[in-house]
């Protein structure tokens, strides 16, 4: 008897958590309070539960930056807390916090100006400014890290996986265009 | 101890905290700050105590990994710094994020704090540095790998630019030139007489050339048709001129003649040393790597490898016997005609060379520009023929979803894009060869011109003279197109070679030692205190101890991931491991040969492996010279001979190509058949049913059954009724042993193998509903 009774906790355990998984869990500001701890982590009270430090995770970090914010418990298995539909109809506060996660998660500088680039075997060099300083970086040229998105946004990640954003091809000088032509 | 280095912007700042140099043992820094801007913080840990120094007013570049030059190092001052001592820490841990991660701890409270943020570029060293705070906060000891300052593989130490190909580790910024010329050389030493031949075609062709526009210039014009006073005292006062003109001409024409014979004779010494030259390459490339452990092909793409391999292997050649010889010959005609042109008239000459350099300038600019539309041409052609190979690998996909429409647009628009490439570069050519055209006419004009205004300012110089001399200026028009490519062909044959060496020098890792021997296997396995790691850093296998005896089963068993299959490649010897040791028959496996080890061992896994061939000679791989009735044998207690009957041409269908698919329980069968032919004393059977539907399970369960019966068996599964024979059970998990015993006792257990039971013996009652 006592068989059958483990038998079926384990059983509907696993029930629970395919359940758990399948289920869409929207946050926002009717069911959530956000706040920032001591220690500068983000935390939110959802559904009466607390979660003291939350991952922002974007779905569509490229297409819908700004929708669908997948928060996650900062455990191992990162089970998803909720999804926050759309940023801009939470209130001003909340949507400061989570934005600024999201900015430290995807650091990502915005290039505004290409000063040189030079390819070598199969590695672009970059030599770029940003908005936040100038930096160098290489890229792997035929790896896929070179990512256009539409005509005119360009993602480039370096060989470790920093991100690089040139937001708007068209604003570059021809010059500058030039140099990088080959690789997009 | 390893030596640390200390950046010198903070030790000011540590000698105003009053810390030795010598109590630190470990330093990192983080580049970014909390707000995602750059910043720069050091993070330096004591024994005792983790110090984090918040710099500020630093303006530098960012100098990511991978990119050449100096390495600045970061610059800071005015620190904030914050003393946190291991005794009150709980936890030092990271959170990744999308790019680097945050350096967090929590102390004693629970409390939780974000220390530093740092980008993808320090990621490794602060996973170090989080590993040695968790043994200083445990307690544990510090070994002197866990101190050790990593250096970045990838990128060259001498001048930090990222090595090509990862895998090799060749910086052609750094190469040494001359030694790879040595060894590069050395593949033609077979063939020297054939090289010597096509050089010396080359040069005497260089030397022809040379007299043509000498003959066609001085001596026509200047000698015979203005019957010059030369012509007269070599051939008398009345020399018979038209016969004179036809002997010149025939001059020209028989120099022409000897001109093409020898390039057809260096062309043929090019084509019989060529193919051969690759061969060579290829083979010893092949036999180098064949040697190499698995190690070597985890770590490589291995198709990717060889076809680079090959690639590179025609780059040495073509530079081998076309660069090479046209080298000397290119700089003879460079030297022999300017000395010729400064004979003849220096003025002129001088104005001639001068512009050599401009000509080059151009061909340079021109084969930069050639490049690049040509390399945005071969990615539009990428493009369209990875959507052609997408269309029809998945076919079945595109039919199902109807989006046959959609498929054929994008086609259309890359198709379209390729086209407009291809317009490109007819443009550019044209653009191109106008400009260098009329550059090289400029130059050409000007010299006629400047020489024309020495004839008639009754310098020494004469029309034919002037003739010559443009033939000459023309003569240097190769060399010169010859040279603007020349470094950067040389250096990527250079690379080539190198990378090519790389292979055939790299050792194997696992050899026979030095007192291997062969001797006779019984089949008891041992296995004590194993540790084992793929990668330095990360252990896979973490002290796992256990025996199987001669002629009993053991069965593994654990989720994916967790290690099971590397225990068999250790017991395989594809890899030694770290620490500890395993034995058979109470003989270490190192002190065995490896031809005796692997021999005696079989494995059936669930990735099966036929070969191009036919039936029989994949079932005879291991023992190439089994008897025929042996293979039927084998066959029919793998329960594959039935179906292998079935086929048209029995055991001597071919299989392993496109020709005839086999189904996965047919192919498990076949594997199955060749572990019994090969008849060893050890079988690994590794998931060998994991890929196969219930019904074929069963059937291969009782060949397996079969094959089992009198052999020290390792069975892997996490289907448990594979296992349902074995002797004794270990279940892993995270590389460790976690509970063992027999079946029942583990379910007696109700641990995880208790776990894992209920769960597949539900899923298998529901399967069994079904059927």
């Amino acid at each position: 008897m006592n068989n059958k009774n483990l038998q079926n906790d384990i059983i509907i355990q696993q029930q629970k958590m395919t359940d758990d998984a399948l289920e869409m869990r929207f946050i926002d500001n009717s069911n959530a309070v956000f706040k920032k701890t001591k220690g500068g982590f983000l935390s939110v009270e959802f559904n009466g539960a607390y979660y003291g430090r939350v991952c922002v995770c974007q779905t569509f970090p490229f297409t819908q930056p700004g929708k669908f914010i997948s928060l996650r418990e900062n455990d191992e298995k990162g089970r998803e807390i909720g999804i926050i539909e759309d940023m801009s109809k939470l209130d001003e506060a909340s949507r400061a916090l989570i934005e600024e996660q999201i900015k430290l998660r995807c650091f990502m500088p915005v290039i505004t100006k290409i000063v040189n680039v030079k390819d070598k075997y199969g590695f672009a060099y970059f030599d770029v400014l940003t908005d936040r300083g100038e930096c160098r970086f290489t890229a792997h040229i035929f790896s896929g890290d070179i990512i256009n998105l539409g005509d005119k946004r360009i993602i480039m990640k370096d060989v470790d996986g920093n991100r690089f954003e040139i937001p708007d091809l068209s604003k570059l000088s021809s010059s500058e265009r030039k140099m990088i032509e080959v690789f997009i | 101890m390893s030596e640390i280095t200390i950046p010198k912007s903070i030790k000011p700042e540590l000698e105003k905290l009053g810390l030795k140099l010598s109590e630190i043992i470990f330093c990192c820094y983080a580049d970014l700050t909390p707000d995602a801007s750059f910043g720069s913080t050091w993070v330096v840990l004591t024994k005792e105590k983790l110090y984090l120094m918040k710099g500020d007013g630093s303006v530098m570049i960012r100098t990511f990994s991978g990119y050449p030059g100096t390495r600045s190092e970061p610059d800071a001052m005015n620190f904030t710094t914050e003393t946190f001592s291991f005794n009150n820490l709980d936890e030092v841990f990271i959170i990744h994020q999308t790019v680097g991660g945050v350096l967090c701890l929590k102390d004693k409270s629970g409390e939780e704090k974000e220390l530093c943020v740092f980008s993808s570029k320090y990621t490794v060293s602060f996973q170090q540095c989080r590993k040695i705070c968790t043994k200083l906060i445990n307690g544990e000891e510090l070994s002197e790998l866990d101190l050790k300052n990593e250096e970045d593989e990838r990128c060259c130490p001498k001048c930090g630019a990222i090595y090509p190909d990862p895998a090799r580790k060749v910086c052609p910024n750094c190469l040494d030139r001359r030694s790879v010329i040595t060894r590069f050389m050395s593949f033609c030493a077979p063939y020297k007489s054939k090289l010597i031949i096509a050089s010396i075609c080359v040069i005497l062709s260089s030397v022809v050339t040379l007299i043509t526009p000498y003959l066609n210039g001085t001596v026509l014009f200047d000698n015979i048709l203005s019957k010059s006073p030369a012509v007269t005292k070599l051939f008398g006062p009345e020399p018979n001129f038209p016969f004179l003109l036809l002997l010149c001409t025939a001059a020209i024409i028989v120099s022409q003649l000897i001109f093409q014979l020898l390039s057809l004779f260096k062309s043929l010494a090019v084509r019989i040393m060529s193919p051969s030259v690759i061969r060579d390459i290829k083979n010893k490339v092949f036999k180098s790597m064949s040697k190499l452990g698995l190690s070597f092909y985890t770590n490589h793409q291995t198709g990717s490898l060889l076809n680079r391999v090959l690639n590179d292997a025609q780059e040495i050649t073509d530079f081998l016997v076309e660069g090479v010889p046209q080298f000397f010959s290119n700089i003879f005609l460079i030297i022999f005609a300017s000395a010729f042109m400064l004979i003849l008239n220096w003025k002129l000459a001088l104005f001639a060379i001068i512009s050599m350099p401009i000509l080059i300038f151009i061909f340079q600019r021109a084969t930069r520009t050639w490049r690049v539309i040509y390399s945005i041409r071969s990615k539009r052609e990428r493009k369209l023929s990875s959507i052609i190979n997408d269309n029809i690998t998945g076919a079945r996909v595109v039919k199902a979803f109807g989006s046959e429409k959609t498929e054929t647009a994008n086609f259309e628009k890359n198709s379209i894009r390729l086209r407009s490439s291809e317009i490109d570069i007819r443009k550019q050519n044209a653009k191109i060869s106008i400009a260098t055209t009329l550059i090289y006419d400029i130059i050409y004009y000007g010299i006629i011109c400047l020489g024309g205004i020495l004839i008639l300012s009754g310098d020494s110089l004469d029309y034919g003279m002037l003739v010559t001399f443009t033939g000459y200026v023309s003569l240097l028009n190769q060399p010169m197109q010859y040279f603007s490519n020349f470094f950067n062909w040389s250096s990527y044959a250079m690379t080539a070679t190198q990378r090519i060496f790389e292979i055939i020098d790299t050792q194997p890792e696992i050899v026979d030692s030095e007192n291997a021997v062969n001797r006779e296997i019984k089949g008891d396995i041992e296995f004590k205190n194993v540790v084992f790691g793929y990668l330095k850093e990360r252990d896979v296998i973490k002290n796992v101890s256990f025996s199987v005896k001669t002629g009993h089963m053991l069965g593994i068993v654990g989720h994916s991931g967790m290690g099971k299959s590397t225990l068999v490649n250790l017991l395989m010897r594809l890899y030694d491991v770290k620490s500890g040791e395993i034995l058979i028959d109470g003989v270490n496996i190192k002190d065995y040969s490896i031809d005796c080890l692997r021999g005696n061992i079989s494995i059936v896994s669930q990735e099966t492996y036929i070969f191009i061939g036919s039936v029989l000679d994949n079932i005879r791989y291991a023992r190439p010279d089994a008897g025929f009735d042996e293979v039927i044998r084998a066959a029919k207690a793998a329960y594959a001979h039935d179906f292998i009957m079935k086929m048209p041409d029995g055991y001597d269908t071919i299989i392993g190509s496109s020709q005839r698919q086999l189904s996965g329980g047919e192919r498990q069968r076949i594997s199955i058949a060749r572990a019994i032919l090969a008849n060893s004393r050890i079988l690994i059977l590794d998931e060998a049913t994991a890929s196969v539907d219930t019904q074929t399970e069963r059937a291969i369960q009782s060949s397996i059954d079969k094959l089992v019966e009198g052999r020290t068996t390792i069975s892997i599964a996490h289907r448990l009724s594979t296992l349902k024979n074995a002797d004794d059970l270990i279940v892993i998990e995270d590389g460790r042993i976690v509970e063992r015993g027999t079946g029942p006792q583990l379910l007696e257990k109700k641990g995880v193998y208790y776990k894992l039971y209920q769960l597949q013996t539900k899923s298998l009652a529901m399967r069994g509903l079904e059927e």
